[in-house]
């Protein structure tokens, strides 16, 4: 079995192409593929592919997510869940990006998050190991925040902030 | 508190929550963003060659490696 679900590749006929693999057919991890064209997306000419290549697969929740589903509002304040990872990241960047106000982080490991001011979150949270402490602080941050995301495998910490939120958030979990 | 307590709204975002058609309409402007700066990465190309020692290779955090042909 060849492993991969997206990509960046080059048609038969020079145009580069994103992709995603069609569910039950992967193989982008490979030198030639079969892709669906009805699933894939022209890139720009001169477009730096690898970035694209690493970016879209993590970027994309957080993107379709806040346009699609629940389409931010400027200035809206936005918790991230799960932010120390790669969709996290990108989650931060996009709502950022999206017009969002304040932007907060909260993730289990903590030299990852140290780096996420300098991509745009205006605080963070550590979900420690300490249950209550965890909670706490994820309840004041979840209080303040009318949406947030979480990446696709909730911890225990993360669990327990939706217990926290109001008013009214909306968790979008890709 | 109690779930039913806090004005909570839980939403699927996955596929199958937004169409194939939908999703895919949402991606030119994502590659746009990507390319231009706008949602920054950190990525490594790796050889297509070396797979079997990237793949067991301790990841570097924050950067996404990208086999390359």
């Amino acid at each position: 079995m060849v492993p991969g679900i997206d990509g960046v590749g080059r048609r038969e006929d020079g145009q580069l192409v994103y992709f995603v693999a069609d569910d039950e057919l992967v193989g982008a991890m490979a030198t030639r593929t079969v892709i669906d064209t009805r699933r894939s997306v022209v890139l720009p000419d001169g477009g730096n592919i690898v970035k694209i290549a690493a970016a879209m697969n993590p970027a994309m929740s957080a993107w379709v997510a806040l346009r699609r589903r629940v389409p931010i509002e400027a200035g809206q304040s936005v918790l991230v869940l799960g932010a120390a990872g790669n969709a996290g990241q990108m989650a931060i960047q996009v709502a950022k990006r999206l017009g969002a106000g304040r932007v907060v982080g909260a993730g289990r490991d903590q030299a990852r998050l140290a780096t996420l001011p300098g991509i745009g979150a205006n605080a963070t949270v550590a979900l420690t190991a300490d249950a209550a402490d965890a909670t706490a602080s994820l309840a004041e941050a979840a209080r303040r925040s009318t949406w947030s995301s979480t990446t696709c495998g909730a911890s225990p910490p993360v669990r327990r902030s939706w217990r926290c939120c109001r008013p009214a958030p909306t968790a979008a979990a890709p | 508190m109690a779930l039913r307590s806090a004005n909570f709204r839980l939403q699927g975002n996955g596929q199958g929550a937004v169409s194939t058609k939908a999703y895919l309409a949402e991606l030119p402007s994502l590659i746009d963003e990507i390319d231009n700066g706008g949602i920054a990465v950190t990525a490594r190309p790796v050889p297509l060659a070396d797979v079997e020692t990237v793949w067991i290779a301790p990841e570097v955090p924050g950067v996404r490696a990208v086999l390359v042909p």
